[in-house]
């Protein structure tokens, strides 16, 4: 066999297989074409059965047609393209359309081989062969089965698909289906059919407007279709909804033909009448209606309010058909309710108790009333003619709005305190109720005492005031309250409250001490004499220290090198300098605390004050920062290895050392001087105090008291008497104190003392107690006048002691600081010869150094003598500052060191110094001037001065007056009236005249004064009364006495002038050693807040808010309140807040 | 600190992972070095330092020192020693406890102990050595030093201390020694100079001194004074004047003489009243700077104001001979000129001033000589109108930019308006003075001149505030005691309503500046019979005093200030007073008994006051029949 044979024996199977392949793809392609639409016309028939139930005729002619469809396209498209015959050059030529690469070659080849070697003109074999070779050699790698175009056969695969999907598609048909696939089997069956019967309840009805209307519909018959109400309200359009299932509560589906199903529709709150029917399929009910009809209800309500008359509200109507009712219990409530209809009754009925019919005013109108006892609720129940009542009535509060209790504080003082001087007690109660207060009284206890007293300050009956603050003056001396006792008291409130009963409230309770003047005297007294001692030990220390710095400057002058031993000296030095320094400061604290302590007492004179805040300032700048600054300098030098510096720095720190000590010394001076002139105040006062205490009981005992006061008199005149003693020996001790700061004021205290001694003042209050004692009240009297008279003596010549002293002391002050001005001239004026001698030359000869050394020396020293010789004085003195010395020290520092310069180097070396040194002291004499000069007397000085001056100026005349009269007196009684005497007398009445002008002119121009107010004005009604006296009875002991209490107003005066005008604010006492343990205590915080709200309440409730915010109010503030109680972690120590 | 920690992890939040890392290893780093820290001994000694019981131990021993208690202060340095051996605060301070007790011997083995243990330290060897020569030791204590400085031989310091501590013990001649010492190995030749002139006086070793003098003297120019004046203390201390001069002569004549050492030189024979050796060694000293003839005016400047006025004026006019021409020239001739007063010829002062001003219009040195020229018509002529016309002469040409020179004019010119009574023109010339920036001194003087203005034109306020405002502005300058001294007149006479008393002493002052002495007696007068009380009448009494002086009439001096003693009591006055009288009667001649009294009377009858020890002096000298001086 040949290759050519081979290639078309080959290229022969290949068509014919490819054939074979065709065949079979166009049967499935026909198969395809057939079954898809025959299937789609089956799928539509089922679904349109399953819908529609299709006619039989209908049914089999759908189903014929499709039947013969399918047989005739199988035929056609599937069994025919099988049978048809294979031609291998027609199955070439498609082979070649689908693979036009081969060209014809392959129908050529499959043609011509049959014709190969045949033909007379010629088919070349070779040719052929060659042909076949050529297509076998081309067809190689071709699938001649490949067909490219099979686009037709995947559409009629996807319209299958469609059809498929619709034929499972049918399964929505759900139970349809199973009918219409049973006709599908059963073409040629006949369906039959059944009548539908709705029957409709409740048919016609009646109901109540607002009530649901339900509706049922029971369905028997074959439908297609579930149960739809339609209904119509009227005067609206008609509408429809689907029924439910009376059993599953579904939707109805088509029911079952044989069986019978309910349905059900509810209407709700129906109001206007409607109508309505049932319908399933092509089946409806008969329309049915129903008919609405109302209850009655309140249409109107109206409260009117009546309040109790004590509240002073007004009364009011409230129409705003709210039946809530807040108000104040006790108010009476009118109640008037319209109804919707004309009513058969109407009722009030109440939470609890019984109910409350209302009267009728009209058909439909009834009133009634009720009273507010309590907070509660209640509904209104009416009935219609029809008999129908208001179904469920509306619930209605009644917030009983209770009267608060009132509220009373004590403003002032508002704090534990002391009994003042004058036992005139100043106080300011605040007092607040929501409706009125009525009554406003302390009451008071003193411990000890069973006995209560009651101080009315108001009393403002039925229509008191909401608010209420009462300024009052309480004479303490009413309240029998004596020394060393203590007295409780409290504010107590009522209010006007006629409903419920007035309400008491109490204020928190304070403590009014009377402390004996020897206690205060003592505890004053006595820090300060700590104080004089801790002092005088710092200031011996400071002493040695001093000394000990000396050593090392003299060490260091010798040999300035500073090795670690002078190091470590030095440093020792220091260090105990610091600590002092810090003691110092420590001291500074405790001085200022005394001052608070003495600033708090009103026994305390300004000027004392002063003076002991002034001495603390000098503690407080004893502990300068140059001092500190110093100690570091000398450090920072041995650090470095700076004999040099360190020995600057010591020099220095040595003129710092004796500023230091003159401060300290100073300090401790003015203390004891403090100390003494206090002392001596303070006798002065006990005197003045005992005085009149003496008096008072003079005065009683002139009243012819009974026995059991004659005991309790009795009682007191032996306080007195220990108190005078306490006095006599407390004097001794002052004089003896005074001795040391100042003899000249000593003696004269220690003649007073002993006229005291002389008058027998102690005797005879001895015996006044006995004759109190015995109840002889007449006999004790005039012991108890004289006795308080010596003691007014007393008082008199120890206040003039005071002001001798402070006076002479100014005096010295400012004279001592003339002399060291004056010297410091003539020092200054010799410095500027030496600065003149040193300056400009070049040489000087040795003769004249030696004269400048020797007076430069000089010069220091006599610095150094002045300054002592101020010191001395001012020492004891405020005027001079002691950074004075300080400057001094300089001065003398830089004299020294010129006097060295030029010693050692000739003029030359020491100008910078002497001028330096000039420039120091002339300095110095400018801030000494301008000391002298604020202190002088014409340096202005306040008006408040010059009337001290002038009141004591008149205070000297009346003494002198006095005495004059007391010796008249005498002279009368040993010689009786004369013509000399009765000029004396004249004289003396003149002077009396001439101090009462000067009185009046003060009291004209001074007496607004705050600190002095009524004071003068009291002297002047004094003064004119003695005058009278005069006038009426001549020198009588009368008039001795009276004149005596002039000079006693005048006096005190001038006592209160240094006293009241000290502005510092005092801080509140603690009281803790008065406290009490209270048993509702609260922290002060807490109470003072809380009362502070109940305040806030108070007033919120008088301020006309609408009723319904009131209550509202009070729970805010209630709340408020609770929160604050609750926040308080630990109770307080006293305080009662009421109730 | 908490915030910036914050924000850290806020922003530790938003960075990168990486970041976030790193931070928490910081943090973790931070914690770690805190709690480690925290827990050192350090930190915990740190916050136990006051209750360290050997801190306790050194300041309860520190203190018992401080106030005496050596055997306290031994007993706790020991106590802290047996615990502590190294304790160094305690050794010191145990050494120092030693030696304040006296304690050397035990000091010495304390010492001892302490070299054995650390054979170099050297503060133990200069404590060993100050204990030995406490106990007398001497020369133990100078060989335990030399080894002190052996341990720091380079040291200056070392010398210098060891140096101080041998002429504290008395050891000058080792001190000596050891400045020597310390000068050769430091290599500096005016190291040590001014101690060793001290240690060398004291040896009595005066040649060694003096050329230490001149050591110090070549070394620091500026200590030739310094240097003069040591050797007048040697001459004091019985250096003999003789070898002195020759030692001095050895300076002076040596060929490598500085003009430093010339100027010593110089000096020293001025000391030693030996002018023209003075002058040689200064004319010398001329040459060789080749200044100008600076050197010679020193020297008559050294001769002024040691008082040799004829002397002085000779060495300017030298000046202006060898120098002629020269700047140093002109202010040589003013200078010469300016001594003429001094000598009784005020006119020919002024007429050798105006002819430097006239030879040198544009010079200085011009303006010079016609301010002195100004001031003598002012102060010794009392020609104010004369001293007016000079005073315009400085305004004239270059002269009136010379500022000082103007203003000083300015000064004078004031000072003349008050001599005339043109109390407002001298008051608007020193407003107009002090509009001018002026030097401080200028100002101060044309502030008290308002103030004095305004005193005698009666305006007491006025003149108290412009006083004050000098004061206060310069309280150094000169007038400033005499403003002080007028305004406390003035403010007590005020205030006491002494306005009659203060009126008569501003016209007692008015009467004495136009120089009408008669009025001025008389208002003086007036005062001290009519308002002998008054603040006036002291300052008005010594006034009076001072113009007698003035007037040469001792007697009546003598008699005003007798009047202040008789009728004053401030301290002050009464020891100006006496002291005028007893200066009076003490130059008077005969009279020593007064002055004696008068002095004793300062010392007795007041307290120690400013003059009580030039009293005591006066008093001495006189009682020894010595004549006062100075």
């Amino acid at each position: 066999m040949t290759q050519a044979e081979r290639g078309h024996h080959e290229l022969m199977r290949r068509i014919a297989s490819a054939g074979r392949r065709w065949r079979r793809r166009a049967a499935a392609h026909g198969l395809l074409r057939v079954l898809t639409p025959a299937i789609a016309a089956v799928v539509l028939y089922l679904a349109l059965d399953a819908l529609f139930v299709l006619p039989r005729g209908v049914r089999i002619v759908w189903l014929t047609g499709t039947a013969m469809f399918l047989l005739a396209g199988l035929a056609v498209l599937v069994v025919r393209p099988l049978m048809r015959k294979l031609d291998p050059v027609g199955i070439a030529a498609r082979i070649e359309a689908e693979h036009p690469e081969l060209g014809e070659r392959l129908e050529a080849s499959a043609e011509l081989w049959e014709k190969r070697g045949r033909g007379k003109h010629g088919y070349s074999v070779e040719l052929i062969d060659a042909l076949i070779e050529k297509t076998v050699a081309d067809a190689a790698g071709i699938d001649f089965g490949a067909v490219r175009g099979t686009a037709r056969a995947r559409r009629w695969a996807l319209a299958l698909g469609i059809v498929v999907v619709g034929a499972l598609g049918l399964a929505g048909l759900g139970s349809r289906l199973g009918p219409a696939l049973g006709r599908l089997a059963r073409p040629f069956a006949v369906v039959e059919t059944q009548a539908v019967t709705i029957t409709v309840e409740p048919g016609d009805t009646t109901l109540l407007s607002g009530d649901d209307l339900i509706i049922t519909a029971t369905v028997t018959g074959p439908s297609g279709d579930g149960a739809v109400l339609t209904y119509e309200y009227e005067g609206e359009i008609p509408r429809e909804r689907a029924m439910t299932s009376d059993v599953t509560g579904e939707r109805t589906a088509v029911p079952d033909p044989s069986s019978e199903s309910a349905h059900r529709a509810t209407l709700g709150d129906v109001r206007t009448d409607l109508r309505y029917s049932v319908s399933v399929g092509e089946t409806e009910s008969p329309t049915y209606t129903a008919t609405v009809i109302e209850r009655p209800f309140v249409t109107g309500l109206r409260l009117d309010y009546e309040f109790p008359a004590y509240s002073g509200l007004l009364a009011r109507t409230v129409d705003e058909n709210n039946g809530d009712v807040t108000a104040l219990t006790g108010t009476r409530i009118g109640l008037t309710l319209t109804a919707s209809k004309p009513l058969e009754s109407a009722r009030l009925v109440f939470e609890s108790g019984e109910p409350l019919p209302l009267e009728r005013e009209g058909a439909s109108v009834f009133r009634g009333g009720m009273l507010v006892v309590e907070s509660a609720t209640y509904s209104i129940e009416i009935t219609d003619t029809d008999g129908l009542s208001n179904g469920d009535p509306a619930t209605y509060s009644i917030v009983a709005v209770r009267d608060e209790y009132p509220l009373v504080r004590i403003v002032e003082p508002g704090e534990d305190r002391e009994v003042p001087r004058d036992m005139s007690f100043p106080l300011v109660i605040s007092a607040l109720d929501d409706y009125g207060v009525s009554d406003l009284t302390i009451r008071y206890s003193i411990e000890g005492l069973a006995t209560e007293g009651v101080l009315p300050l108001a009393n403002l009956g039925r229509r008191g005031e909401r608010e209420l603050v009462k300024e009052a003056v309480w004479d303490l001396s009413e309240t029998g309250i004596l020394p060393g006792a203590v007295l409780v008291y409290f504010a107590e409130v009522t209010d006007n409250d006629r409903v419920s009963g007035p309400k008491i409230s109490r204020s928190e309770s304070y403590l009014i001490r009377f402390p004996s003047m020897a206690e205060l005297y003592s505890e004053v007294s006595g820090d300060q004499d700590e104080m004089v001692d801790d002092l005088e030990e710092l200031v011996d220390e400071q002493e040695d220290l001093r000394e000990e710095f000396e050593e090392i400057q003299e060490e260091l002058r010798s040999d300035p090198s500073v090795d670690w031993q002078k190091e470590e000296e030095i440093e020792a030095a220091l260090e105990r300098q610091e600590e002092l320094a810090e003691e110092v400061g420590e001291m500074a604290d405790k001085m200022s605390e005394l001052t608070d302590k003495m600033s708090e007492s009103d026994r305390v004179t300004l000027e004392t004050l002063e003076k002991t805040e002034e001495i603390t300032k000098l503690l407080d700048e004893v502990a300068t920062e140059e001092m500190r600054e110093l100690i570091e300098q000398i450090r920072e030098a041995m650090e470095q290895i700076s004999p040099e510096q360190v020995s600057q720095a010591m020099e220095q720190m040595e003129i710092t050392q004796d500023d230091y000590l003159r401060r300290l010394e100073q300090t401790l001076n003015l203390l004891k001087r403090v100390k003494a002139e206090q002392d001596l105040a303070d006798i002065a006062n006990r005197a003045e105090d005992l005085a009149e205490r003496q008096e008072r009981l003079a005065e009683e005992a002139g009243q012819s008291p009974g026995g059991q006061q004659c005991e309790r008199m009795s009682e007191e005149q032996a306080e007195l008497s220990k108190e005078a003693e306490q006095l006599r020996e407390d004097l001794e001790k002052a004089i003896e104190e005074m001795s040391q700061v100042d003899r000249q004021t000593a003696e004269q205290m220690q003649e007073a003392a002993e006229e005291m001694d002389m008058s027998g003042m102690l005797e005879k209050m001895e015996q006044a107690r006995s004759s109190f004692m015995e109840k002889k009240p007449g006999e004790a009297g005039p012991m108890c006048q004289s006795a308080s008279n010596d003691l007014l003596t007393l008082f008199t010549s120890l206040s003039s002691c005071q002001g001798g002293m402070a006076c002479s002391l100014e005096q010295r002050d400012r004279e001592a600081t003339l002399r060291a001005i004056d010297e410091l001239l003539g020092v200054s004026s010799e410095q500027e010869k030496v600065v003149d001698a040193v300056e400009d030359r070049a040489r000087i000869p040795r003769s004249e150094i030696v004269e400048l050394v020797a007076k430069e020396t000089d010069l220091a020293e006599s610095m150094s003598a002045i300054a002592e010789r101020m010191f001395v004085v001012s020492k004891e003195s405020f005027v001079i500052d002691p950074s004075v010395y300080r400057a001094f020290g300089i001065v003398e520092m830089f004299m020294i060191r010129a006097a060295a310069q030029i010693a050692d180097g000739g003029a030359s070396a020491g100008r910078r110094e002497a001028r330096e040194a000039l420039g120091r002291v002339n300095g110095l004499i400018v801030s000494l001037l301008t000391a002298n000069q604020s202190n002088s007397p014409s340096s202005g000085g306040s008006s408040m001065q010059q009337l001290m001056q002038q009141l004591q100026q008149m205070a000297e005349q009346q003494s002198q007056l006095n005495d004059s009269t007391e010796e008249l007196r005498q002279r009368l009684e040993e010689m009786g009236m004369n013509p000399q005497l009765q000029r004396q007398l004249a004289e003396m009445k003149g002077q009396q005249q001439r101090i009462l002008e000067e009185a009046r002119r003060l009291a004209e121009e001074f007496g607004n004064r705050d600190e002095i107010l009524g004071r003068l004005d009291d002297t002047v009604e004094q003064i004119e009364n003695t005058l009278a006296e005069m006038e009426r009875t001549g020198a009588s002991q009368e008039t001795i006495d009276r004149q005596r209490r002039i000079l006693s107003r005048l006096l005190d005066a001038q006592r209160s002038l240094r006293r009241r005008d000290y502005t510092r604010e005092r801080r509140s006492r603690s009281g803790d050693a008065y406290a009490r343990t209270a048993p509702r205590a609260l922290g002060d915080d807490v109470t003072r807040a809380t009362q502070e709200l109940r305040e806030d309440l108070l007033r919120a409730m008088q301020r006309d808010y609408p009723s319904e915010y009131r209550e509202l109010i009070r729970a805010y503030f209630e709340g408020l309140s609770a929160d604050m109680l609750s926040d308080e972690p630990a109770p307080g120590r006293r305080g009662e807040v009421a109730p | 600190m908490t915030s910036a920690f914050l924000g850290m992890s806020a922003r530790g939040k938003r960075g990168s992972g990486r970041s976030r890392r790193g931070l928490a290893v910081v943090l973790a780093i931070t914690i770690v070095v805190t709690t480690v820290l925290a827990s050192t001994p350090l930190a915990a000694r740190r916050t136990s330092a006051e209750i360290d019981p050997t801190e306790l131990d050194l300041n309860a021993a520190r203190q018992a020192l401080v106030l005496g208690d050596t055997d306290e202060a031994i007993r706790l340095y020991q106590s802290i020693l047996e615990r502590e051996p190294e304790n160094t605060a305690a050794f010191w301070g145990l050494v120092r406890a030693y030696s304040t007790a006296g304690m050397d011997r035990e000091l010495l083995v304390l010492l001892e102990q302490r070299l054995a243990e650390r054979p170099h330290d050297r503060r133990a060897m200069v404590e060993m050595g100050s204990a030995y020569a406490r106990l007398g030791e001497f020369g133990l204590a100078h060989e335990i030093w030399l080894l002190a400085i052996a341990e720091a031989p380079d040291d200056p310091d070392s010398y210098y201390e060891i140096g101080a501590l041998e002429l504290r013990h008395r050891m000058y001649e080792d001190a000596a020694g050891i400045y020597l010492k310390g000068r050769m190995v430091i290599g500096h030749p005016g190291l040590y100079g001014q101690e060793l002139v001290q240690a060398y006086t004291v040896l009595g070793e005066y040649e060694k001194a003096v050329a230490e003098c001149l050591v110090v003297a070549e070394e620091r120019g500026g200590l030739v004074q310094w240097a003069t004046n040591r050797i007048e203390l040697m001459l004091d201390a019985g250096a003999p004047r003789r070898d002195v001069r020759r030692w001095v002569d050895d300076i002076a004549e040596s060929p490598d003489a500085s003009p430093a050492g010339l100027a010593f030189a110089g000096s020293v024979f001025l000391v030693l009243e030996e002018p023209d050796r003075a002058l040689e060694a200064f004319l010398r000293a001329d040459e060789l700077t080749g200044e100008g003839g600076r050197e010679l005016v020193r020297f008559a400047t050294i001769l002024r104001d040691g008082g040799d006025l004829e002397e002085a004026r000779e060495a300017f006019l030298m000046v202006a001979e060898r120098h002629p021409e020269s700047e140093t020239a002109a202010a040589a001739r003013v200078e010469a000129a300016r001594i003429l007063p001094a000598l009784g010829d005020p006119r020919g002062a002024v007429a050798e001033l105006k002819a430097v001003a006239n030879e040198f219009p544009a010079w200085r040195e011009g303006g010079e000589a016609l301010l002195a020229a100004a001031r003598i018509e002012v102060v010794n002529l009392r020609a104010p109108e004369a001293a007016l016309g000079t005073i315009e002469e400085l305004s004239i040409g270059t002269r009136a930019r010379l500022h000082q020179i103007r203003h000083a004019g300015a000064l004078l010119e004031i000072d003349a308006y008050l001599m005339l009574g043109r109390l407002d023109d001298a008051y608007a010339r020193a407003a107009l003075l002090l509009e001018e920036r002026t030097k401080d001194e200028v100002r101060a003087q044309a502030m008290f001149q308002l103030g004095y203005v305004s005193f005698l034109k009666l305006d007491a306020r006025k003149a108290i505030e412009e006083l004050r405002a000098m004061v206060e502005g310069d309280p150094g300058s000169r007038f400033v005691n005499e403003a002080l001294r007028l305004m406390l007149v003035i403010a007590e006479s005020e205030e006491g309503g002494e306005q009659e008393s203060l009126e008569l002493f501003a016209a007692a002052h008015s009467a004495k500046l136009s120089g009408d002495t008669i009025t001025a007696r008389d208002r003086i007068n007036e005062i001290a019979s009519g308002h002998a009380g008054s603040p006036a009448a002291p300052e008005a009494l010594m006034l009076l005093g001072a113009m007698e002086e003035e007037a040469g009439d001792p007697e009546g001096a003598l008699e005003v200030y007798a009047r202040v003693v008789e009728s004053e009591e401030a301290i002050r006055v009464l020891a100006v007073a006496r002291m005028r009288r007893g200066d009076i009667l003490a130059e008077e001649g005969g009279r020593n008994d007064d002055a004696i009294a008068e002095y004793a009377a300062i010392l007795e009858d007041l307290p120690p006051n400013f003059l009580s020890g030039e009293a005591r002096r006066k008093l001495d000298r006189l009682r020894r029949g010595g004549e006062l001086e100075g």
